[in-house]
């Protein structure tokens, strides 16, 4: 069964929204840029959303008084947009499968500063905000979501994760429509692990380019309502396959032939009812990291044999986003089913040697069918949708 | 509903050895004592149960590996971002559990992290029993695993939380053949609000307390009459668990 995406919206480095991000992607000089909020002394290129807290507390009419986790602020902005376009009828059971890999880390920070000096210090309110849960019911409540909602936590491939459970709680009749999607701060925890694991670029990133030589960070929210088709009243498009694989190969590194991406890819179809010949777009997971870069074009070119459809990485633009990437990628996919445009690599030059796969470096128009979009992750969690126009 | 519980196992209830139970001494090496303990309750269950070819890993967690992630915040704050160990970072994923126990698996199936405060379980329930209702799966494992720190300890006691908070690692083997097993597992239920009367009469609140329930209730063999598990963690988070005796 395919489900109708009746609704979207999104926060990223574009700034807040989807016509932002949409202009985004039609540009081709986007550069990313050290942080300006973030308080660091790693001076990387990252996706940083282009508002203050204060400044999204006050748009989204929240009391300035009390603290928000970043997560939080972010995963308001895009529910609240992806409600509003979806315009669901009074009275529907609406679920809420949120994501988050940070959670309220960012306060934490603050909080432990303090606390590691002296156990009684730290204020409380800046810790309460640590765990997953706390950004999907601060969401929810400013949003007066009051049916079921959940958190899943599966590193990069989080949010693609809420939407194949969101996809099933509707083909169980658990709700009559679900709010899924995924939302992460930046954070000095993320930004220092992924340098201390020698991943994070202190250039812009360069998916499958031969030089890449790690990911830009990013930070960002997106959500996606998603209904039956038959109860849906419009549709931006379908959710038509979604799969999770795991690699089952090392606890952050992918296997040298994509083990886990080429099982997600292929489960993800075989849901979907389609050969992968019936793809004509693949937003890939294409972090700039040797290692990912090189695995899942192993896993594509497994998959799809000699013909793998146009395919290019959007991380150039948002950075990576962690629990937002699937999500943030979902909308970005289903803009391109939408606009009939295949959004540009940026940053591509040369080939990686051993492959002669090449992304796509211009604005493509193009009408598109069926788009495949994957999400891999620590602990091997590989997840990969199928939109349909 | 075709989801049946056949095996059980609690990091207290290892009976195997640790070595045996995490046969890589690369890994056990390197995991911290929550992982190990969470990891080695998950190995204990498939060993209990036989070692049946699993096809979907559900955990759930509210702190995930706590210790983990303070190890790492600690560090990148007093060396100031500087020459950082990536361990507990990469241990401090969420679903480290889970891919740890695919990596010593070698099991490529369908694998999901759910952390939802006192609801972890209970969504980790609801995922498992429709991939069982689906037929997307026929063989899952599910747990949960929460641990105290001494700093979860101190914050508690700071918010004025009452002394004896819980924790502990539980899994369970589910298929969705009824064929001699212990208890059937229905659909969570999340009410509005929970009757007093319907509460465990000693509280020993932490958020995934009712898997830690779940299992004593079966630790005592195959299921007689339905029950319904009832929790309210923080009394803000009302949840039921159904299992019922196979019929």
């Amino acid at each position: 069964m395919r489900v109708a995406v009746t609704g979207m919206g999104v926060v990223s480095a574009a700034g807040v929204g989807v016509d932002a991000l949409l202009a985004a992607l039609r540009r081709t000089d986007w550069m990313l840029s050290p942080s300006r909020f973030l308080k660091t002394t790693r001076q990387v290129p990252v996706g940083e959303v282009p508002y203050t807290n204060a400044e999204l507390q006050q748009r989204y009419g929240l009391d300035p008084r009390k603290t928000y986790s970043r997560t939080s602020l972010l995963g308001i902005a895009a529910a609240t947009e992806a409600l509003q376009s979806a315009n669901l009828p009074k009275g529907s059971r609406i679920a809420f499968v949120s994501s988050t890999t940070v959670g309220g880390m960012d306060l934490t920070e603050q909080f432990y500063d303090c606390f590691r000096h002296d156990p009684q210090k730290g204020r409380l309110r800046m810790v309460v905000h640590h765990d997953s849960a706390d950004s999907t019911k601060t969401i929810a409540e400013t949003l007066g979501l009051q049916g079921f909602a959940t958190t899943i936590s599966t590193a990069c491939s989080s949010s693609a994760n809420a939407m194949l459970l969101g996809k099933r709680l509707l083909e169980t009749n658990w709700c009559d429509a679900v709010l899924v999607g995924g939302t992460d701060a930046l954070c000095k925890f993320t930004l220092n692990g992924f340098a201390s694991l020698m991943i994070l670029d202190n250039a812009p990133c360069r998916p499958f380019d031969e030089t890449r030589a790690g990911l830009n960070l990013g930070e960002g929210a997106a959500y996606l309502v998603m209904q039956r088709p038959e109860a849906a009243t419009h549709a931006i498009g379908y959710l038509c396959g979604a799969a999770n694989a795991n690699d089952a190969h090392h606890q952050t590194a992918t296997s040298a032939e994509g083990r886990g991406a080429q099982l997600a890819m292929r489960k993800a179809l075989q849901a979907a009812g389609l050969q992968p010949s019936d793809i004509h777009y693949i937003n890939a997971h294409g972090t700039g990291t040797p290692n990912n870069d090189a695995s899942e074009s192993a896993a594509m070119s497994a998959v799809f044999g000699e013909s793998v459809p146009p395919f290019s990485s959007t991380k150039p633009i948002t950075g990576h986003c962690l629990a937002a990437a699937g999500s943030i990628e979902a909308v970005i996919t289903l803009l391109a089913l939408q606009q009939g445009e295949m959004w540009p690599s940026l940053n591509f030059k040369q080939p990686m040697s051993g492959t002669s796969l090449r992304p796509i470096t211009s604005l493509t128009m193009c009408p598109i069918r069926y788009a495949m979009s994957s999400s891999f992750g620590f602990g091997g969690n590989c997840s990969t949708l199928i939109f349909e126009k | 509903m075709n989801a049946y519980i056949h095996a059980i196992a609690s990091d207290t209830s290892l009976t195997e050895d640790i070595k045996l139970l995490i046969p890589n001494p690369q890994m056990r090496r390197r995991m911290s004592v929550l992982l190990k303990q969470s990891v080695g309750a998950a190995m204990q269950c498939l060993h209990n149960a036989g070692h049946p070819a699993v096809d979907a890993i559900v955990t759930a967690t509210a702190f995930g590996c706590l210790a983990d992630s303070e190890q790492f915040l600690k560090n990148l704050l007093e060396n100031d971002e500087q020459m950082l160990n990536p361990t507990p970072f990469i241990q401090s994923t969420f679903n480290t559990v889970g891919g740890q126990v695919a990596l010593l698996c070698d099991n490529v199936s369908y694998n999901m992290t759910y952390t939802h405060r006192g609801h972890s379980f209970e969504s980790a329930v609801l995922d498992t029993v429709t991939l069982l209702e689906t037929g997307d799966a026929s063989c899952v494992l599910l747990g949960a695993f929460d641990f105290k720190t001494p700093t979860l300890e101190i914050i508690l006691k700071r918010m004025g939380w009452p002394e004896g908070y819980g924790e502990g690692a539980y899994f369970f083997l589910l298929s969705s053949n009824p064929d001699g097993a212990l208890a059937q597992l229905h659909l969570p239920e999340f009410p509005a609000y929970l009757d007093k009367a319907d509460l465990p009469e000693t509280p020993v609140y932490f958020p995934t307390q009712s898997a830690s329930s779940l299992y004593d209730l079966l630790a005592k063999g195959p299921l007689k009459k339905p029950v319904r598990l009832c929790h309210n963690y923080r009394d803000r988070e009302p949840a039921v668990l159904l299992v019922s005796p196979t019929k």
